[in-house]
């Protein structure tokens, strides 16, 4: 994640745990357990990418697996998976991973 | 058996409640209701919290809707998660300041039934978060709640009320999201016939957002919903039956064990009729043993006696209270009972004569029954 808060490069991402969320028809609501932070509801492109991070990935490799799935090319999606992994980040949903394999969001110690 | 005329859009809420339910048969729309009905239909299922049973019949078909109003019926449903998901949040919260102070709890109703009873959470929706606490430490939950932010709505009658004889408080937080903390399950009698330690004392584990809760335990849960639907509300809570059918007995020892409460707690007048609108409303088939059970219009007459003044619009909650006289064992706890409900410490002096022009009856019959 760069300061500007674009995703650049290929760095690694994995979800906070734990975090409260409900399966909707169309999409997934998510909520940090800790914090005063508003849910977050996903659609179903938003859900896919919530659950491509289960095991920890590059935003890179979530572009690929995305687009192979849905038989698009990854430039297509990779700005919308961007946006995605911004969110998600901002709301402490998603953590960058560093190479000790702990996991922090951007701007911390 | 009383039945409970189904009007306005109570069959259509009965459909909903229905998805999915083991033994029930009651069947939604044929086709896509017309607008003003839909309409009304949606607004029902958010204030009976059905939003998420509606969803998914609507979801998988079974349920025809035109594209607004699946559209109507998914942005529904996203809100009552995200607001299920603020309070989970608000749960957490508040289970773990109840255990730094050393006080256990059984999480009650929705999110225990959203995450035990339900196939997936996101069919239960919810409104507040309802906690069971050991009616000796009401008074420390209290405070805790309270050093949480928690806002009580009513204030206590007279000091030591809560402890021995209500039914529960309920907070208010600025964050909008509510807590009930209670020492029982229902107000007035049945409340008071309810042995509270055997009612804490069966509990049943599930996980949240990996921190391990207690609900109770299943036959309680069951019995809590019998007595959520039918003493409720002045018309049966169609949730409540949902979560009735979903926790009733699944063998001939957990009837048994459901049964043998409901008779030592005074509770079988209620848990029939349960049973009886579960059937009417949402064409449920209960198991033999149970059916047989309900049809012998199960309960002493005192309890059906009790059950009429938790009927209608009124609710009769004065009568309510001063019945509760009956259901306290002890001539000494019932004399404090009759001086905390008959003259609560904040009453005005012309409140206090009309109350007790009243009272007396009531608690003489109470008193020397």
């Amino acid at each position: 994640m760069t300061p500007n808060g674009s995703v650049a490069g290929s760095p690694s991402f994995r979800r906070a745990d734990p975090v409260l969320s409900r399966q909707l028809v169309d999409g997934v609501v998510l909520l940090p357990p800790d914090g005063t932070a508003e849910p977050v509801a996903l659609n179903d492109t938003g859900r896919e990418v919530w659950e491509a991070f289960a095991e920890g990935a590059t935003v890179d490799e979530t572009v690929a697996a995305l687009a192979t799935g849905h038989g698009l090319e990854p430039s297509t999606i990779a700005d919308a998976v961007a946006v995605c992994v911004h969110a998600l980040v901002a709301r402490g949903l998603l953590l960058e991973a560093d190479t000790a394999g702990a996991h922090r969001r951007p701007g911390a110690p | 058996m009383t039945v409970m005329r189904q009007e306005g859009e109570a069959p259509l809420l009965a459909a909903a409640a229905a998805f999915a339910l083991p033994g029930a048969s009651a069947s939604p729309p044929a086709s896509p209701l017309p607008a003003p009905a839909w309409v009304a239909t949606l607004a029902a299922a958010r204030r009976e919290r059905l939003e998420g049973v509606l969803a998914a019949s609507i979801a998988t078909g079974a349920w025809p809707a035109t594209e607004s109003q699946v559209a109507d019926a998914l942005d529904a449903h996203r809100a009552a998660m995200a607001l299920a998901l603020v309070l989970e949040r608000e749960l957490l919260g508040t289970v773990e300041a109840l255990e730094r102070a050393d006080i256990g709890v059984r999480v009650l109703k929705g999110p225990a039934i959203a995450h035990i009873d339900e196939a997936d959470p996101s069919l239960r929706c919810f409104g507040d978060i309802d906690l069971l606490v050991p009616g000796r430490l009401i008074e420390r939950a209290i405070e805790v709640v309270v050093g949480r932010g928690g806002n009580r709505r009513f204030p206590e009658p007279r000091p030591g009320f809560d402890r021995r004889f209500s039914k529960g408080i309920s907070f208010g937080f600025d964050r909008n999201t509510e807590i009930d903390l209670h020492r029982t399950l229902t107000l007035g009698p049945f409340g008071l016939t309810i042995d509270t330690a055997e009612l804490f004392a069966g509990a049943e584990a599930f996980e949240l957002a990996g921190t391990r809760l207690h609900a109770l335990d299943r036959p309680s849960r069951f019995l809590h919903a019998a007595v959520h639907a039918v003493l409720g509300g002045p018309r049966p809570r169609v949730a409540a039956l949902r979560d009735l059918v979903l926790t009733a007995p699944r063998d001939d020892d957990e009837l048994r064990l459901a049964l043998g409460r409901a008779r030592r707690w005074q509770l079988e007048a209620p848990v029939g009729r349960a049973v009886g609108w579960a059937r009417d409303w949402l064409g449920w088939e209960p198991g033999p043993l149970l059916r047989a059970w309900a049809s012998t219009r199960p309960g002493a007459a005192r309890q059906h006696r009790w059950l009429k003044l938790y009927e209608g619009p009124d609710r009769a909650p004065r009568a309510q209270a001063l019945a509760g006289l009956e259901a306290i064992s002890g001539f000494r706890a019932r004399l404090t009972y009759a001086w905390e409900v008959a003259v609560p410490r904040r009453s005005r002096p012309t409140d206090l004569v009309a109350r007790w022009r009243s009272a007396p009856p009531a608690i003489r019959r109470a008193l020397h029954p």
